[in-house]
């Protein structure tokens, strides 16, 4: 009962934390892939970091597992699609949904982007490739 | 900057959608996006992750300095 509220409350500290620290501006995100300004770049890096000992202290402690993302088909294919989405829409899934949050209307269309390409995706898999793949969700 | 490269309102309108279509399919080809592979993924050294987000860092660095030839 309590789980949605908590999962609600770490969205938004995340959602707010993303709009701070500017990894919803197209411009922000424009510069960190022509490294004319590595900030963004360091803010990944740091994020990983914790991240890792994060891992690691939650194994500790609670002896959880997670399941492993393993190489398939479509794992370099369709990271060039998403890289090349990324930098002309200046948003990844979660960034539409803080833009549109933060008011940048056009954030609308990218989601409308973002939900075809998912559906086509989904047709074009059923009728050609049919490979397993680990799902985006891994709890 | 956007507005420097994309000057009309279609242009605009254009990399917006095309940009999400691609993110769409690219994220559910790949399995994941900045957060599933990016971070979570990388920071557990898991191959697939690795791999895939070297794919997408790599191509929108590619696109981000294609625009200024192309635009």
């Amino acid at each position: 009962v309590k789980e949605p509220i908590i999962v609600g409350f770490i969205g938004v500290v995340f959602g707010f934390t993303l709009s701070r620290i500017g990894f919803t501006s197209w411009d922000e995100i424009h510069k960190m892939f022509t490294f004319s300004d590595l900030r963004l770049l360091l803010t990944f890096a740091i994020a990983v970091t914790l991240l890792t000992i994060s891992w690691i202290v939650v194994a500790r402690a609670t002896g959880a597992t997670w399941s492993p993302r393993r190489v398939h088909p479509g794992t370099v294919v369709g990271g060039v699609l998403f890289g090349a989405g990324w930098a002309l829409s200046g948003a990844c899934p979660s960034i539409a949904l803080v833009q549109l949050g933060e008011g940048q209307l056009g954030a609308g269309l990218t989601l409308i982007g973002i939900v075809a390409g998912n559906w086509l995706y989904s047709v074009v898999h059923e009728r050609y490739f049919r490979w397993s793949a680990a799902s985006c969700v891994d709890a | 900057m956007f507005n420097g490269f994309f000057h009309s309102k279609a242009s605009a309108a254009a990399a917006l959608v095309g940009g999400g279509v691609l993110v769409g399919f690219g994220t559910r080809m790949a399995a994941g996006c900045t957060s599933g592979h990016g971070l979570c993924g990388v920071s557990r050294f898991q191959k697939g992750s690795m791999l895939s987000t070297a794919a997408f860092f790599g191509m929108g660095i590619v696109v981000s300095f294609g625009l200024r030839f192309v635009l």
